[in-house]
Parts: C-alpha cells; structure tokens; sequence
C-alpha cells in the first residue's frame, strides 16, 4: 500500500485516525498503531512481514547485549557479526539476484525484494550501533522498539528515523494538538499534491520515453532530453513527495521526524546537493561509515577513500546493478574534485554553477533509470547526437496539460528562496518543530483545496477506459 | 493556542474525527458505473484462506480504487475541465485541430512497430501461396488510420506526428498483394471517419467494402445498391477521455433488388461473435464460401458485404489464437483478412500457424 492510493487515503488513514482519536489509552494507542502498520506493510508485501519480524527481533535482542563489558576486539567483532545478521536479508534479496544473473545463473531471478527492507534494515542498524556506542539506552519494550522500526509513515521511503529522536514519543502518550493536526494534513496534503499532480504526471511520460530506449530504439535529441529532464522532475518530487507525506503522517499521530529533502535541486555543487537530498539517508552514512573510517581528520587521501566507500555503499543501498555504480561514481568523482579544487567553499560564479548543477543533476539520474548499461550508453549517446528530428509522436501526445502544469510546477519550485524548502517559504515555517510561525490561516484551506485536486487526479489516474476497438 | 493547551489537543482530536469521517463518507458515497476495459472487482470475500494468504486485502484495494463512489464525479471534471481549456485529458487521445480527437497509437504505434522489421511481405507472400496450393483465394485489406488520412486536421505537429506512420504506409502501399485505399480515401471529399471515434465512419467503411467486392469481383457493385439512414454514435475517443459525447451519423447498408439475404450470428464458447449471411436470388453473387477475419473496423462496413457473397462467414481476428475455434467453421473457398492500419503487424504468425489456413 502507497499513500497515495484510494485505499489509503479513504480507508486505512481514517480507521487510524479514528481509533486513536477515540480511545485514549496508552497501550491501546501502542498496539492499534503497531497492528496496523503491520496490516499496512503485509497489505503490500504479504508474507514479507516475516523477514521485517526477525530482523525485528534480531535488534532488539542484539540491544541486550553487554557490550560496555566486552572487550574493545570482542565488542567490534560482535557488532559486525549482529550487522552481518541484519543486513543478510538485504543481501539475498536485492544482491543476490543480480550477482547470480551476471554470473549467467537464474536461479533467483524470480526473488522479488521485500517493500522497504532497505529503510527497514538501516533503521534496525543504526539503533544497534547507538546502543553499541553507547549514545542511547536499550528499549526494553518489544512492542515500543517494534513500532519504532515498523511504524508505517516512514516504512516504505524513509525519513530514516533514529531511534533517539522519536524514543520519548515512542513511550509517552501521543496526541495531536490542532495546530500539529493541521501542520500534519497540510503536510501530508502537499506530499500528495506533489507526488500525484507532479510526480506521476511526468513519470509516465518518462517511463514511456525511457520504454523507447529500452527497446533498442534510438531517441531524438529533443526527446532524450525531455526524457531526462521529466525523470529528474519524477524522481525528486516524488521522493520528497513521500518524504512530505511520512512527515505530515508522523504529526497527526503525534511524531516528529526529521526533515529529508532541502530544495537539492537549488543546490551549485555536489557536496550541497548531498546536504539536502535524502538528507537522513546522507546522515546514516556520515555518522555509521564516514567518521568511523576517519572522515576528513586524516589526511587526504584517506578522506577520499572514505568518501568513496560511502557512495559505494550508497550505489549498493540504491541497487545492485552496474548503472548504480555508475551513477555513485559520477558523484563522488564530482565530489572529489570539488574538494580538490576548492570549489566546495567557493562562493564565485553561483548562477552558473546552479546551472551546471542542475544539468549535471539530469544527465546523472540516467544510470539510475536505465537497467543495462546498453540502454545507458544509448540514452547519453542520444542526448549528445541524437537526431535533430525534433519530439517523437509519443512526446507530442504525451505533452498533456497535466504534464505541463506539473513541469510548470518543478520550474516554480527553483524559485524562491533557497534557504528554505518550498512547504517552508509558503507557510512560514522549516520543521515540524516550528510551529508558532506555522501560517495555520492559510495552510488549512490550501490544504483542503490541494487535498480535493489531488483526490481528483488520483482518481482520474485510475481510470481505465473501455476500449472496445481492441475486442 | 499553542500545542500543549488541553483545548488545543481537544480541538485536535476533533479534527482527527471531522477529518476522517469526511474520507470515510466520501468513501461510500454511492457509485455510478463507468465502462472500463476491466472486469469489475468482485466484493471481498471473507474467509480464512483469504486473510492468510493476504486475497482479502487485495480485494478490498480493487474494491476501493474501482467502486470509490466520487470516481465518476472526478474523471468527468477532469475531462471537461481539460476539454475546456482546448486539450486533451489524457495521452491517449490527441487533439488536433478544432478539437477533433485522435488515437495517440496511430502515431505513437508507428515508431515502436517499423512494419518493415515484422517481414509482413514475406509473411503475406507465404500465406498467399499457401492458399492458393490449397485453391483458395485470399486477400489482405489494409484500413488507413484516421490520423493518416485526416492529416490536414492535425495541425502544425502533423509531421512529427505522421513521420513513422508515413513510413509504414508507404512500405505496405509497395506489398502488391495487399488492398490499401490510402489514395482513394484521400481523394475524397466526403468525411470517412467520425469526429470523436478512432475508426473511419460508415461512409469510409462502405467505399472501403465497394473497393473490396469490385476486386473480388469487378463490377458486381452497383450504383443504387447502397442505402442511407442516420444514427447517433458515441465516440470511443470520447470514451477514453472519460465522457460520452454524441454525434450524428451517415449508417449505409446495402439493398440489392432481386436478392434474399439470411443473417444469424452465435457467440461462440470462448466468447467470440461469429456471423454469417447466405445470400441467394437472380442479380451476381460472389460464389463459394468466404470467410473475412477482420478487427474492430469490420463493425462499419458489415452490412454491405451481406447481399454480394453466396456464402460469408466472419470471424475476429482475435479468435486465431483459438484454433479450435476457426476450425470448427470449416474450409472455405475464398479469406479475406481486413485490419487497421495500427494493427497490422499484430496476429499475422496467428494467421501463418492455422493448420487450414
């Protein structure tokens, strides 16, 4: 189940609401939210949930061991070992299949990955290495460290939540006050919008585009492209879309997550762009694989093979195909050479960085759309010597008013002002925690115009028409 | 009012509840059907074996995104208001000039099916010579798709948008063993096809038939053989964009003097319509029997092909993939296989794998 499906939003969003509105038990409220968000992960991926409940309880038990007592050799080879043992599902279902297809095997071409098991996995992680450290206490409440890790807003997409920041709401008697309610549904609501109205009008347009390319067939130049450009407007409204949503979601029920997107698309270097893109994601691997391999605080060298590292685990976390290695390389590459250069701190030609930024941002997210590095090759090839024969048909009718209102939107969206994230400059607000300088006058009935657009549209999305000429 | 006041939770537990029976009403809210190109879903069932194996849950997702009572309501506005403002709702249907619809595939089909790479003039020139070991006849009619002959409508994107279909018309014109009427149709001044329909009117699909029978059998048409009558059509074009909208139209059927023609039509097992006229009397009949596999365009010239054929049988295209179902029809003398441009390269190893055939 996604947010933005009518079962959702009309029946699984309202039934939470409602019970815990209604009964205001403590406990009740525990199990009603644990309940139903393993409801909401087994409605999506069915028997799955099994594999979620043994890395559950393999944390869980990993935080009961005694590690201030164990030696320092002992308590490292321990945690890889509890590490290894929560990563393995990831690395059977999502490496193992690729690794057996390259060496010519089908053996687990029909294993299909787990929804989620990626954030899953690295929020079971991240709370094993905090206890590990030290820097939180073990929960001893199976049902509060499930609902930390299963608790549906961020299961599927993330923010990737640490433990220490929702632990005390994880224990205490959650409820929504009405200006966190209607922080919560305006955020929720413009998640929506910006998935539904945006996100997968031009998505569709740009699967059809990059299904050309996948087939062999060359593209134009202005359709490669369009190609590209609608993809990278996809990928981020959609992503941030979710992010939006799991944000407002967590507010209603009275959490607060942290903040995942920061306009990355506004950003005049690399090392920016990873300061607001997926920013949890960035932090994981700062705080978990970056300092720990000594960060920047031993020289050069040894800064840049830890920079490496992580955007090699970060191509891996993403997928485990060539064309995510592909796409990891280009960014630490970039990355590196920032550093080298000192364009990193450099504050001179902004404007035109912004504008290499944003086209090495969409020539970028190629690899991670194209499967084979064939179908790579040939979608970068087009960009550069396509033909001049101007859009294909399947652009000129894709080009629909929806799609070019949303293009309207991802343009109006590199607008404003870049300290802030678009939720921010239009309701007076950066976070969650923020609330009294929450536009609450003006969120609410935006909130309800965009919420009833983005029913409609989704509604219409659905829509499969009879088409009888095909009898 | 700040989030720790007790009226300000208070007021916040109330919008919760405000706010979800407002979803939940909207959820039942009573739901007027819509034809789709899917089967309806069935109500959940309750039951052990559908919890366990998660079917329940399925089946209420399909329940909810299917019946959701304000779905009409929603896809209507969109398509009207979308209309409204001069353009298409959705990519499927393309809007040319003066609004007049068109099917996205025409033009969009055409660069992901370079006709040349499907071997249709090997093809065809293989099941030809079958037949005709087998002394029967066959032909191959190709229908022009609208955008191909309305091209003037288009507007200033026809090219772009006719490009890869130029190239596949002009590929099938050069295949001599194949019917077209591109020429003819464009030399009409007559309108062939409906305004808000993907398929040519009863108009162009009676000239196609006159064109047909004359090369089955020259001159067997006559003038005042066809008959006029008027119709309201409803669009499929329009369909897809999620409204009806319809249209007055020109229905010709044919009526020759002096014959007597029996019609009877059967779905068959799997669902397929067959139908046959035998035709007798004094005026010239095509003889032998025929049988004509045809698709969708087939509804807008059947009536005129009646009274010309002794024997005639038609069959979907569709029901080739049954041959169980072509087979208990019979040999034939004579098979005339008529499909619209869009569709050409699809079905044609259906054709090659009839044993009969």
């Amino acid at each position: 189940m996604v947010f933005s499906s009518p079962v959702f939003l009309f029946l699984f969003l309202p039934v939470v609401l409602l019970g815990l509105a209604l009964v205001r038990l403590r406990r009740f409220q525990a199990f009603w939210l644990l309940g139903l968000s393993a409801l909401f992960y087994i409605w999506g991926a069915g028997q799955a949930v099994l594999i979620l409940v043994a890395v559950t309880l393999a944390a869980y038990a990993a935080g009961w061991i005694p590690w201030q007592r164990l030696t320092v050799r002992w308590r490292r080879v321990l945690l890889a070992a509890v590490i290894l043992v929560l990563l393995l599902p990831i690395l059977f279902f999502k490496y193992l299949p690729p690794l057996a297809g390259a060496a010519g095997s089908d053996a687990f071409a029909a294993v299909a990955i787990p929804l989620g098991i990626s954030f899953f996995t690295f929020h079971a992680v991240s709370y094993v290495i905090d206890v590990w450290r030290g820097t939180i206490v073990r929960e001893r409440n199976l049902r509060d460290f499930s609902l930390y890790l299963f608790v549906f807003p961020h299961q599927i997409a993330g923010p990737i939540v640490r433990y220490a920041e929702i632990r005390d709401e994880l224990h205490g008697f959650r409820e929504a006050s009405l200006p966190q309610f209607g922080y919560g549904f305006t955020r929720f609501t413009w998640g929506l919008a910006k998935k539904v109205i945006v996100a997968d009008q031009v998505g569709r347009l740009a699967g059809e585009i990059f299904a050309i390319n996948a087939g062999g067939t060359d593209l134009s130049l202005a359709t490669a492209w369009l190609g590209a450009v609608l993809y990278a407007v996809q990928i981020y409204f959609d992503f941030s879309g979710y992010s939006d949503m799991a944000i407002g979601l967590a507010i209603m029920l009275g959490f607060h997550f942290p903040e995942n997107f920061a306009q990355p698309y506004r950003s005049w270097s690399v090392t920016e762009f990873w300061r607001r893109w997926h920013m949890t994601l960035s932090r994981w691997f700062r705080d978990y694989v970056y300092f720990p391999l000594g960060g920047n605080r031993h020289g050069v060298l040894r800064e840049y093979g830890a920079l490496l590292t992580v955007f090699l685990l970060t191509s891996l976390w993403h997928g485990g195909t060539l064309n995510f290695l592909i796409w990891g390389g280009l960014h630490s590459a970039a990355l590196i050479i920032e550093r080298a250069t000192g364009l990193r701190d450099s504050q001179r030609l902004l404007i035109v960085r912004r504008v290499l930024m944003l086209l090495f941002i969409i020539i970028s997210w190629v690899p991670f759309r194209t499967a084979t590095t064939d179908q790579l090759g040939r979608y970068w090839s087009n960009m550069v010597t396509g033909s001049l024969d101007g859009l294909a048909p399947i652009a000129i009718t894709g080009l629909t008013p929806a799609v070019l209102i949303a293009l309207a939107i991802a343009v109006i969206s590199l607008i404003g002002p870049a300290r802030s994230t678009g939720f921010g400059a239009v309701f007076g607000t950066r976070s969650s925690l923020e609330l009294e300088r929450f536009r609450f006058r003006l969120a609410i009935p935006l909130g309800i115009v965009l919420f009833v657009i983005s029913s409609l549209v989704l509604l219409w999305s659905n829509f499969s028409p009879f088409l009888y000429f095909q009898f | 009012m700040t989030p720790s006041d007790p009226s300000a939770t208070r007021r916040g537990r109330i919008a919760a509840i405000g706010f979800s029976t407002v979803l939940l009403v909207a959820l039942f809210f009573p739901a007027s059907a819509i034809d789709e190109n899917k089967a309806p879903p069935a109500a959940p069932q309750l039951s052990i074996e559908g919890i366990t194996s998660g079917a329940l849950l399925g089946q209420i997702r399909d329940a909810v995104s299917t019946n959701f009572g304000l779905r009409s309501l929603a896809i209507q506005t969109i398509a009207r208001a979308t209309l409204a403002l001069g353009a298409s709702p959705t990519p499927m249907v393309y809007l040319g000039e003066d609004g007049e619809p068109f099917l996205s595939e025409d033009f969009v089909g055409a660069c992901s099916t370079n006709l040349e790479a499907f071997h249709i003039h090997e093809t065809l020139d293989e099941i030809a010579a079958a037949q005709k070991a087998a002394g029967r006849e066959f032909l191959f009619a190709v229908v022009p798709d609208k955008g191909s002959i309305d091209r003037d409508k288009l507007g200033s994107a026809e090219d772009s948008l006719l490009a890869c279909n130029d190239v596949n018309r002009a590929y099938l014109e050069s295949i001599p063993t194949i019917m077209t009427a591109w020429n003819s149709f464009e030399a009409s001044d007559d309108e062939l096809y409906f305004f808000g329909d993907s398929h040519w009117n009863y108009v162009g699909g009676s000239r196609f038939a006159v064109e047909l029978l004359n090369r089955v059998q020259p001159g067997i048409v006559q003038p005042g053989d066809l008959v006029e009558t008027q119709e309201q059509h409803s669009g499929d074009l329009f369909l897809l964009m999620g409204l009806e909208q319809l249209e007055t139209t020109t229905v010709v059927t044919a009526e020759r003097s002096g014959v007597d023609t029996q019609y009877d039509s059967e779905v068959t097992p799997l669902g397929y319509t067959v139908q046959r006229w035998r035709s007798s009397g004094d005026a010239a009949l095509i003889t032998g029997r025929t049988l004509i596999v045809h698709d969708s365009t087939f509804a807008y010239n059947s009536a005129v092909y009646g009274p010309y054929f002794e024997d005639l049988t038609s069959v979907p295209i569709q029901a080739l993939s049954d041959p169980g179902e072509i087979a208990r029809l019979g040999d034939y003398d004579r098979v005339i296989v008529q499909r619209v441009q869009r569709g050409v390269q699809s079905d044609l190893d259906l054709l090659l794998a009839i044993d009969w055939l």
